[in-house]
């Protein structure tokens, strides 16, 4: 009885929820992939601690990135139809991508700094 | 009816945010016992034990938040049992991704300790046999 009365937003909340998630995974797992080497040269010091960071990082990124997208869920007000449904749906998977482009720019400043930062002063991390 | 609702929101609530600290908690403490290793200096044992207190301690303190922020206070029907939801465990989530890297940012800390002490205890054994 609990699951007679889907509405509109049901099937948006659902819609949305998969591409999210599966793109948050997408993305994760290309940097996961391709950020290891930056690792192992800010670390080349002790190259051991590489693998488990970079799994803690993901599992983080993971975490934080899924939690948000479902958080943004609670917000959304009624959807009357179908176009509605539509334009909603891509102005929050917009807002989503969006969100992870910038983050990902971010990440690579950062990389680069703390690479430049690690060149100059010969700080051991 | 609505009772009923919120009898299956925290049906689904607790289940879910007690698997993803589990989850969370296994992998930290997996992957973090290089960095305990590197902390007490490859002494396997303290090593250990450490890593499984800090896990103990991770269990208690997001399974006892996750608890702590179930209760629901309105929610009508299936529309709103979904966003609640959404919101709590998407809220859940965040935090437990926050605590991990709390808890990174711990290891590392203890890692740069490690170094300084170190490095502060071979100073007196170095300086005596310098001079003489």
């Amino acid at each position: 009885m609990v699951m007679s009365g889907i509405t509109l937003n049901i099937i948006a909340y659902f819609i949305y929820s998969i591409f999210t998630i599966f793109l948050t995974l997408k993305v994760g797992y290309i940097c996961y992939k391709n950020g290891e080497i930056y690792l192992f040269k800010i670390f080349s010091n002790n190259q051991h601690i590489v693998k488990p960071l970079n799994v803690l990082l993901l599992v983080g990124y993971y975490l934080v990135n899924i939690g948000y997208a479902l958080f943004a869920i609670g917000t959304w007000g009624e959807i009357v139809n179908k176009a509605d449904m539509l334009s909603k749906i891509c102005e929050h998977i917009g807002q989503i991508l969006l969100l992870l482009g910038v983050l990902h720019y971010f990440n690579m400043l950062a990389t680069a700094i703390v690479a430049k930062i690690n060149f100059q002063t010969n700080i051991i991390l | 009816m609505e009772y009923n609702v919120v009898i299956w929101a925290y049906a689904i609530y607790l289940p879910t945010t007690i698997l993803l600290t589990f989850f969370v908690a296994k992998t930290l403490f997996k992957q973090g016992k290089v960095f305990m290793l590197d902390i007490f200096n490859g002494r396997e044992d303290i090593a250990q034990s450490t890593n499984r207190l800090f896990e103990v301690g991770f269990y208690l303190l997001n399974i006892g938040f996750a608890m702590m922020i179930m209760k629901i206070y309105y929610c009508k029907n299936l529309q709103g049992m979904i966003e609640v939801l959404s919101q709590k465990i998407g809220g859940f989530s965040m935090y437990l991704g926050l605590m991990l890297f709390f808890n990174l940012y711990l290891f590392f800390r203890g890692k740069r300790k490690t170094k300084q002490n170190l490095t502060k205890t071979k100073k007196p054994v170095d300086s005596p046999t310098f001079n003489t």
